[in-house]
């Protein structure tokens, strides 16, 4: 058990988490990620509204699904549909969520 | 005192129940003009408070939408308005901040009170920040509480007007009756008076006759002046019990009761045998019971005059007694379940006839009241009734 524990401390240190694994690979401007998620929560408001819409998008992404502009979709094109399983996509939803809402800001 | 009930209990019942539902009924109706009229002023106050809270809810939107276009990397300073505390929650009602001292649920409401703040809500959309409510706490004023004390104090005032003005119209409904009643009371009174002396007079010179030097037919005649002399005669014990005696203290002494029956008994005599009812007496001697003299009499003489007069021509009369009940049993008329309910309501007459005032079981009812007696009655129609009296 505590092999296992040290292991998934080990790889986490190593290779970052899920989140800066699978999404900062492409989003790599910090604003753009920001940008997402005000206008998620804009739209959506409540953190489960929120997650939820983020996650119906990533895990086939289209048009209409999309909180972006369509000029800003025909510029930059889609991802293709998420690899990730589940509960991977949730928990990176979470962490993108914690690292980029401005609610947790609010001082 | 003019609002002084009468003595009488039905007249003072039917006061009672007039005054109870003139007053339950607009007292009812006041209650509900002013819980309307109170809700309108709440209404109003708070509309008058909101409008006040209205320009810094919209100066504290407005920042959030600043922070909202500003695409800020670092610490959002929350927009604070000296004096005034507020809060946003999302469209979960989740907390997104707050600088509230405590906590609060407000789920699809304008406003809410607690304690000594009232917390107006603000829809907000689209939701900067995520917030889709800004609460704003204001302290309340004393308008409300000003206001509450006034109205208690009219409602008041209006209620203890109406206790006056409802005795005032019940004495004014009720008077007709009660007057009829006191006159009739006032005329028994009087009769009962002027009867005395000339049926005393009636009855002792029929016993000082001879009747032996009397032939057949003028004795026939005596006969039935004595009886109508001893039917008077009862009903003159019973006008003058119910109007002088009942009022006075029991003189209480143990009785031999069963002498008491017999005399009575004796007493009606004539009355039955001008009937051809026949007494069956299941008498035991030397019952003693402690009891006013005048009262049991006067019980006795009720239950066996109703009988004879309730009785058929040609029937009999079981009368019992032992040491703890009495009973009297005729072969008459009867009554139906309803009358014997309210057989103990004084005038209350159901065979009109026979005469008499009615006034016999009301009697009966004060005297077993006034010594704990119980009395049952089992009553046919057509059939007869049975009176039972238990000590």
């Amino acid at each position: 058990m505590v092999k296992i524990l040290f292991m998934i401390l080990f790889t986490t240190i190593l290779f970052g988490d899920i989140f800066d694994e699978n999404c900062l690979k492409c989003h790599q401007n910090k604003k753009e990620l920001r940008l997402f998620m005000n206008k998620y929560t804009l739209k959506y408001s409540s953190e489960r509204r929120v997650k939820k819409a983020l996650f119906r998008f990533l895990k086939y992404p289209s048009s209409n699904k999309s909180i972006m502009p369509y000029s800003f979709i025909i510029k930059s094109g889609f991802k293709d549909d998420s690899n990730l399983s589940d509960t991977q996509l949730k928990e990176a939803i979470d962490i993108y969520y914690n690292r980029y809402n401005l609610r947790h800001f609010i001082r | 005192m003019w609002f002084k009930l009468s003595k009488n209990k039905s007249v003072r019942k039917t006061i009672l129940n007039i005054v109870f539902i003139y007053l339950s009924t607009t007292i009812l109706l006041v209650i509900s003009i002013s819980f309307l009229y109170i809700k309108n002023q709440k209404e109003e106050i708070f509309n008058l408070h909101r409008e006040q809270t209205n320009t810094q809810a919209n100066y504290i939107i407005s920042k959030l939408e600043d922070f909202d276009e500003a695409i800020v990397d670092e610490v959002v300073i929350y927009p604070r308005i000296d004096g005034l505390e507020s809060a946003i929650y999302d469209i979960d009602y989740n907390m997104i901040f707050s600088t509230f001292k405590q906590k609060i649920v407000f789920k699809d409401k304008k406003y809410i009170s607690k304690d000594e703040y009232i917390y107006f809500i603000y829809k907000v959309e689209p939701y900067y920040l995520g917030t889709a409510y800004l609460v704003i706490q204001k302290q309340k004023g004393y308008e409300l509480k000003s206001k509450y004390k006034k109205m208690v104090f009219v409602v008041l005032f209006i209620i203890l007007f109406l206790i006056l003005t409802s005795f005032i119209i019940a004495k004014m409904l009720i008077k007709p009756l009660s007057d009829n009643l006191i006159l009739l009371d006032r005329f028994i009174k009087d009769t009962t008076h002027e009867l005395n002396t000339p049926i005393s007079a009636i009855l002792n010179n029929i016993e000082l006759l001879n009747l032996d030097t009397i032939d057949k037919k003028n004795l026939k005649k005596i006969n039935r002046i004595k009886i109508g002399a001893t039917t008077i005669s009862t009903i003159y014990d019973d006008l003058s019990f119910l109007l002088l005696n009942n009022k006075q203290k029991s003189n209480n002494q143990n009785i031999n009761i069963s002498q008491t029956l017999y005399q009575r008994l004796e007493y009606f005599d004539i009355l039955a045998t001008n009937k051809h009812i026949e007494f069956k007496k299941e008498i035991k001697d030397d019952i003693y019971l402690v009891i006013d003299k005048l009262k049991i009499e006067r019980l006795f003489d009720n239950l066996i005059s109703n009988a004879i007069k309730y009785s058929n021509v040609g029937s009999k009369i079981i009368i019992t007694l032992d040491e703890i009940h009495f009973s009297i049993e005729d072969f008459g008329i009867g009554m139906y379940e309803d009358e014997v309910k309210e057989i103990f309501t004084r005038y209350k007459r159901f065979d009109k006839t026979n005469g008499g005032f009615g006034i016999g079981y009301s009697i009966i009812y004060n005297i077993i009241k006034e010594y704990n007696i119980k009395i049952n009655i089992d009553s046919l129609k057509d059939k007869g009734t049975k009176v039972i009296l238990k000590w």
